[in-house]
Order: C-alpha cells, then sequence, then structure tokens
C-alpha cells in the first residue's frame, strides 16, 4: 500500500467497483427473470454453473438455445456463479487488509471454511437431484446435508467474529461489510434456489424475498465501494447533510422494496405502498436536490451524483407509468397481462433504474456521512485545518478546500 | 436557539410527525386485509368468450419446423395455406355466440364461482361439486393460471416464452391411458405430480395429495367447458344445429368412461434386466418398432427418434417424436408410462394407439423403447442397428 490516506490498497477498491457492476448487471438479468415470468422455467436446482454447455441433455441444450425463457434464467444462474466468485475475492481481500496479522489469517480461514461448505452444500443437493431424476428419490424427500450446512455456518462465526471485534481498527467497518456481503450473496443464491425447488410451497413468497434481499446485497456491495475508496476532505458541515442523506436512501430504499412487493404479490395493500411512497420519494428528491445544490461546502463534491439522483428520479416516474399501465391495465386480472417486449423492457427497466436510484442514495450518504468524520484516519496537511473540540485539525469551507473536493484530492 | 431547538419547535415536530402517520395509515388501509388468505377471484370476473382461432383439421404433410411461442396465432392462421383449416370465431352469428356464452355461464358459472349446473350426478361421481371447483380454482390462480391462464387456453403470461402450456379447450391431452384420448384423473395427477421431464411444467409434488387433486379435478372442468364451447363454435360456423346442453352430457360420459375402465396392467415378472428372456424381449420389440407398415413406430422415429418427422397436433402446434435414444421421456420412462404410451397413443400429436397388438407385444416394445438408451442393455444386432457408429 503505497497511499497512507488508503484503509485499503487501490485495487481492491477498483474490484469493489468492478464487482459492484457487475452486480448490477446481475439485478437486471434477475428482473428480466421476473418481467419474463421464468423463474421456472428450469424446474431443477441445483446445477452446476456451465450446466447448459456441459451436463446438460441435448433436450435441454436444445431448449437454452430456443427457448428465451430458458435463456434468461440460466444466463442469471451463469451471471449470478460470476458474481459470487467475484464477491469471494473481494471478501478474502479485504480480509487480509486488517493489521492484526493474526485475526486476518484467522479471517481468512473462517472465510475459507464458510465457501467450502457452501460448495459441498451445493454439490450435496446436485447429487440428490439426480437421484430424483433416476426416480431413486423423490421430491419431498431432500434433506439439507447437516455437515455441509455446520461447516459454513462455523466459518461464517469465525469470519464475524473476527471482523466485528476489529471494527474500530482502520478499515474495520469495510472488513465487517465484506464478510456481510459475502454471506449476503451465498444467501441470495439459496433464496433463489429454495423458490425453484419448492416452487409450489414458498415459490412466489420465495421469488419476493429474493428480489429484495438482492437490494440489501447490492446496497452492501455500493457501501464497499464507497469506504473502500481514498477517503476525501473532512468537512463538519457535512454532517447535517450526511444525516438528511442517509434519511432520503432510506426512503428509496423502501420505496424499492414496496416495488418488489408489487411486482411479486400485486395486492391492494402493496399497490397502495409503492404508489404513495412514489409521490412521496419525488417530493423528497427534488426538495433534497435543491437542499444540497445551496450548500456550496458539499455540492461540489457530490454534485455529480445529485443531478443523476433527479434525472434517473424523472425517468423512473416516466418508466413507473407505463409498467403500471403494462401490468394493471389489463381488464382481466394483473397475471394475465399480456408479455410483450415492450412489457418486459419497461417493467425490467423501471425495476434497474430502481436499483440505480438506490445505490446512488445510499453513495450520496455515505461520502457526507465519512466527510463530516474522515479526519480520524487521514494524514491533513496544516494551514488548512482549524481545531475541533477533539483537538484534531479539520479544513474550513473556502475556495480552496471547495476546488480541492472538485480534484478530489485527499489532504 | 431557534424556534426549531425549542420545546415549541419540538412539539410541532411531533405533531407534524403524528399527522402524517396517521394520514399515511389511511391511505393504505384500504388495501389491508386478506394478506395472508389465498387470492380469489373478483366476483364480477367472467371468463372471457373465446377469441382465438379453433383448428379443424390439421395439413396432411409433416411440419418444417418448430413454432415460436412469439408467433403462435399467426402461425396457426397460416394453417389454412397448408392444407388444413381454421375457423375465425369473429365470423360466427353475434346472436349464436350470445346466447352461446349464456349457457355457459349458466352451467359453468364463473372463475370466482365455478360450477357443472346441468349434470348433478355426473359431476359428484367425478368429484365436480361446487365445493371442490370453488378450492380448486384458487389453487389454479396461485399454481397454474401463469402458464395455462385463466380458461386454461395455454395462453397465459408465461406461454410468449415457452412452447407450449397444454391448451385444455379441446378435451385433448396427451398423456392418456384410454382409447378416447382422456385421461383419467390419476394420470392428471401424476403430471401435477411429477411434472413433465425436460419441459417446464414443474413438479409440484410439496402440495398435499389434496390439493394436487382438486386440481386436477378444475382441470378437468375446464377441459369440459372447453371442449362445450370449441365444439358449439364449429357446430355454428358449420350452420348446424346446437344442443350444448347434450354436448355436456356426452362429454361428462367420455370422462366417466375414461375413469371406470381397467387400468393400465403392470409389468409381468420373469423377464427382468440382464436375463436372456429380457433380451429376446428386447429384440422382438425390435422388429416389431422396425416393421415396415403404415404408422409404423421407425416412421416418425427416424433412426430412434434422431430424426424425428415433424407433426401438427390438434392445437394446431407443431409436435416432435420422443428421441428414443435419451433418457428422458416427457412423461416418464416407467414400464406402465411406456405401456400407456404404445398402447392408447398421443392421439393429441397423431401417435396412433395399438389396441389389436397382443400385451405381449406391447411389453415387448415397451422393453425395447426402456433399453435404446443404454446401449449394453442392447443385444448386439440391435446395438449395432440402433447405434451404427460405434
Amino acid at each position: 500500500m503505497t497511499d497512507p490516506s488508503r484503509i485499503v490498497p487501490r485495487w481492491l477498491h477498483v474490484w469493489a467497483v468492478v464487482t459492484l457492476v457487475a452486480t448490477l448487471v446481475l439485478l437486471g438479468m434477475g428482473q428480466v427473470v421476473t418481467s419474463h415470468a421464468a423463474g421456472m422455467a428450469d424446474p431443477l436446482w441445483p446445477t452446476d454453473p456451465l450446466y447448459v454447455f456441459r451436463t446438460a441433455t441435448p433436450a435441454e441444450k436444445e431448449r437454452f438455445r430456443s427457448e428465451s425463457a430458458f435463456f434468461v434464467e440460466h444466463s442469471h444462474r451463469i451471471a449470478a456463479f460470476s458474481v459470487g466468485g467475484l464477491v469471494i475475492l473481494l471478501a478474502l481481500g479485504l480480509a487480509v487488509t486488517d493489521p492484526r496479522k493474526v485475526a486476518g489469517g484467522v479471517a481468512v480461514a473462517g472465510l475459507v471454511l464458510l465457501i467450502a461448505g457452501f460448495g459441498d452444500i451445493h454439490r450435496d443437493l446436485m447429487g440428490q437431484n439426480k437421484l430424483i431424476k433416476e426416480g431413486m428419490l423423490s421430491k419431498a424427500d431432500i434433506h439439507v446435508p447437516v455437515r455441509a450446512t455446520t461447516v459454513s455456518l462455523g466459518g461464517l462465526v469465525i469470519a464475524l467474529a473476527v471482523a466485528a471485534s476489529g471494527l474500530f481498527a482502520r478499515g474495520g467497518t469495510v472488513r465487517l461489510l465484506g464478510t456481510l456481503a459475502l454471506a449476503g450473496v451465498m444467501l441470495q443464491g439459496l433464496f433463489g434456489g429454495v423458490r425453484v425447488l419448492m416452487n409450489e410451497v414458498v415459490g412466489p413468497d420465495l421469488a419476493m424475498i429474493h428480489g429484495m434481499f438482492a437490494q440489501v446485497v447490492f446496497g452492501l456491495l455500493a457501501a464497499i465501494a464507497v469506504l473502500s475508496a481514498r477517503p476525501n476532505t473532512s468537512n463538519p458541515d457535512a454532517g447535517k447533510y450526511g444525516r438528511v442523506a442517509t434519511a432520503v436512501a432510506l426512503l428509496v430504499f423502501a420505496q424499492v422494496l414496496f416495488g418488489a412487493l408489487v411486482r411479486h404479490t400485486p395486492g391492494p395493500l402493496t399497490q397502495r405502498l409503492h404508489l404513495l411512497t412514489a409521490f412521496v420519494a419525488t417530493v423528497v428528491v427534488m426538495w433534497f436536490t435543491h437542499y444540497i445544490m445551496k450548500a456550496s461546502c458539499v455540492r461540489a463534491r457530490v454534485a455529480p451524483l445529485v443531478w443523476a439522483l433527479s434525472g434517473l428520479l424523472v425517468v423512473q416516474v416516466g418508466l413507473g407509468v407505463e409498467a403500471w399501465l403494462a401490468r394493471f391495465g389489463d381488464p382481466l386480472l394483473s397475471e394475465s397481462a399480456r408479455m410483450t417486449p415492450q412489457y418486459i423492457a419497461t417493467r425490467t427497466l423501471h425495476a434497474l433504474v430502481g436499483s440505480s436510484l438506490w445505490a446512488i442514495s445510499l453513495t450520496l450518504a455515505l461520502i457526507l456521512r465519512r466527510s463530516s468524520g474522515a479526519a480520524a484516519h487521514t494524514l491533513a496537511e496544516p494551514g488548512h485545518d482549524r481545531p475541533n473540540a477533539g483537538g484534531t485539525q479539520v479544513p474550513v469551507c473556502t475556495p480552496e478546500t471547495i476546488a480541492s473536493h472538485r480534484r478530489g484530492d485527499a489532504r | 436557539m431557534t424556534g426549531f431547538h425549542n420545546g415549541r419547535g419540538r412539539s410541532r415536530v411531533t405533531a407534524s410527525t403524528a399527522l402524517l402517520a396517521t394520514a399515511a395509515a389511511l391511505a393504505v388501509l384500504p388495501g389491508c386485509g386478506g394478506c395472508t388468505k389465498q387470492p380469489e377471484y373478483p366476483p364480477n370476473l367472467t371468463f372471457p368468450p373465446r377469441a382465438d382461432r379453433l383448428v379443424l383439421k390439421l395439413p396432411d404433410k409433416p411440419a418444417t419446423a418448430l413454432n415460436s411461442p412469439m408467433k403462435r396465432e399467426e402461425e396457426i392462421a397460416a394453417l389454412d395455406a397448408l392444407g388444413g383449416k381454421t375457423l375465425d370465431v369473429s365470423t360466427v352469428p353475434t346472436d349464436a355466440r350470445a346466447k352461446l356464452d349464456t349457457f355457459l355461464k349458466d352451467t359453468f358459472g364463473t372463475p370466482a364461482a365455478p360450477l357443472l349446473a346441468l349434470e348433478g350426478e355426473a359431476a359428484t361421481r367425478l368429484r365436480l361439486s361446487d365445493a371442490h371447483l370453488a378450492e380448486g380454482a384458487k389453487l389454479f390462480r396461485r399454481h397454474c393460471l401463469q402458464c395455462h391462464n385463466l380458461t386454461g387456453d395455454g395462453r397465459g403470461t408465461s406461454s410468449n416464452t415457452i412452447p407450449f402450456p397444454r391448451d385444455y379447450r379441446q378435451g385433448q391431452f396427451k398423456f392418456v391411458s384410454h382409447e378416447n384420448g382422456k385421461p383419467r384423473r390419476a394420470d392428471l395427477v401424476r403430471t401435477i405430480t411429477e411434472g413433465l421431464k425436460s419441459t417446464p411444467m414443474p413438479s409440484f409434488a410439496l402440495l398435499q395429495e389434496g390439493e394436487r387433486d382438486l386440481l386436477a379435478g378444475y382441470v378437468v372442468y375446464l377441459a369440459v367447458r372447453g371442449q362445450v364451447e370449441f365444439e358449439s363454435l364449429g357446430a355454428m360456423a358449420a350452420g348446424q344445429i346446437d344442443d350444448p346442453g347434450a354436448r355436456v352430457k356426452a362429454i361428462l360420459a367420455e370422462w366417466e368412461k375414461t375413469e371406470n375402465s381397467p387400468p393400465v396392467p403392470v409389468e409381468p415378472p420373469g423377464e427382468e434386466h440382464g436375463t436372456p428372456a429380457h433380451q429376446a424381449s428386447v429384440k422382438r420389440g425390435f422388429t416389431l418398432f422396425t416393421a415396415k407398415a403404415d404408422n409404423s413406430c421407425i416412421s416418425c422415429h427416424g433412426e430412434f427418434g434422431r430424426k424425428p418427422v415433424l407433426r401438427y397436433d390438434v392445437w394446431g402446434t407443431v409436435a416432435k417424436p420422443a428421441d428414443l435414444t435419451q433418457t428422458t421421456l416427457k412423461s416418464g420412462t416407467r414400464p406402465e408410462d411406456v405401456f400407456a404410451r404404445v398402447r392408447f397413443g398421443i392421439p393429441a400429436v397423431g401417435m396412433p394407439a395399438h389396441p389389436k397388438l397382443s400385451d405381449r407385444d406391447v411389453w415387448d416394445l415397451v422393453r425395447f423403447v426402456r433399453s435404446v438408451p443404454y446401449r449394453v442393455q442392447l443385444p448386439d444386432d440391435v446395438r449395432s442397428a440402433v447405434y451404427p457408429q460405434p
């Protein structure tokens, strides 16, 4: 690590950003699966990552080539495996940055146990599937592999305990988030898989949970991407803006969750929740844009993000209207809405822009909150600072510091 | 200290928050209730009248390609140019159509309140009482409607992307165990329980046995309703006198006849895998399979299914004869499954029944078909014929 102001190596921050972008693509593919109503296009789960190219029967390979639902669903599985791999490396890389060498080693060992155990769970379930296919096991007799589950849970506990114990060390938060993100990605995979395996019992409910939890994992990865970046110049005035931005991010998150609810369980309650919150969120984001852009101290740093938030919001409102009409405009039942390419594209884009709004609002909140309390973790140059109550030096809001915000310098 | 920070400011914030929360609750409250119940159909929702084309006659020639799910209606309409015959239901006289729609509503009810008004006793014998149908309807909405749609026309939301959820409305199904082409209730329950291999039809094995039975009953109900509508529209378009009441009776009688017929026999013992008797049976089955005759097995399952001859099915779409060299057959590979296919055929796709074959001949064919995917189970001469490339 050549830059002492960084809490993790630059390559790891770049990896975090790449993982975030890949996860956004995965989210989009998941939303295509839902819009396509392709969640059960292949009732077989789990399968190995390149199943449709390797061990699938010729009939299934033909389905992958010719049936769009099968293609979309299996592409989503392949992308999910890929993102899982990215997050594994991210979590391991973050664990290794622990300044407590022994603890870091134990955390890595815990993560390895978690990954190995999870892989074993997958392999065991695939073996059971093979028996079901051959008629030697009934679907009702599928069981959870106890040993593999115990190993992976044990590894998770170890990794989390080490990460939690180092929370106040340098980079402690981002290491904990890394472990949580890995656990989250694995849990998300299980939600998706059990949705298929137990479709008739909990399928639609788990599909909804899978959609909602994706936003949680996406948020974790966005937080890692932000917090692994080089810290920006401290600014105590950013504190109140950070609190307001946090409230806005939570509101946007709630709206995204309500959107997932209405997508999967379009009843009268969920429709009202999503519609009414849309009005509130639109007004709040517009006000927030004005609020931030009035604040010269923070505006320079976050202006592009704030404009992106407002711009996407305008697009989202339009997409929301079209998606609503496409889904609920049918005089029969919402489940019978005719699926056309426009219908699929509108609903998918609406969900994807929603996820993007959540990521942007969370990023804004984290940057602003970080700006208000970054002094203790960076090296600050004298001459640009004023003392605060704790005795450490923090910069004042001057034209020079504003210009430095714009350049993205750390001092 | 500003007004915001003093006691008056705080109480203003508290009052505003309370007002906001109350307003939000009032706005959302009308949507509450029923979150945990099975979704029920709106009481004023009726089954929509059939709007898609009726397929009355199929082209004689084989099909040239499989269908694209997104172009199903266009490809069905194109059957007329290929020697088939379809009917645009909008050509049926409006007053006759309205009379039929009224009859259907009075006889079969609505999705929220399905019934079989005319035939109380037959409905009871077939376990199609109002109570059975009402529960079946709710389960159908939750588990089946996405693909099979409200009337069972196979044109649900997912049907644009997957070929092709079953259309029940001609009262025809593929995997039957009676020569009249109707499935037993047990056949439907098995399909629901096990799904259809290598197709998007999933297994519903984790549902309660009673729930699967209710679903099967509701499928029968939709099939009866659909067949009455299909045949009545065809009769009206042909200028024939239509008696839908008599049609309901006749169709229910067909279902009852199927239900009361003898079950598929169990495979006789004595010819287990690996025994000389089994090998001899497989050889006889091979001879029957490859016999040169009209409608012989090999005429459609060319090269034992590796070069299938595409055929039109009764729904106007294209069916591909199974590749028997693969280990998966859609309706299952148990001996009784294959027996039923050979004995009763798959009338909906033109696979003929073989009523004149003896049980022994059919079992020989069954053993041959079940052995084809596994080279080691085939006698040497049969293996070299089925798999000429080493």
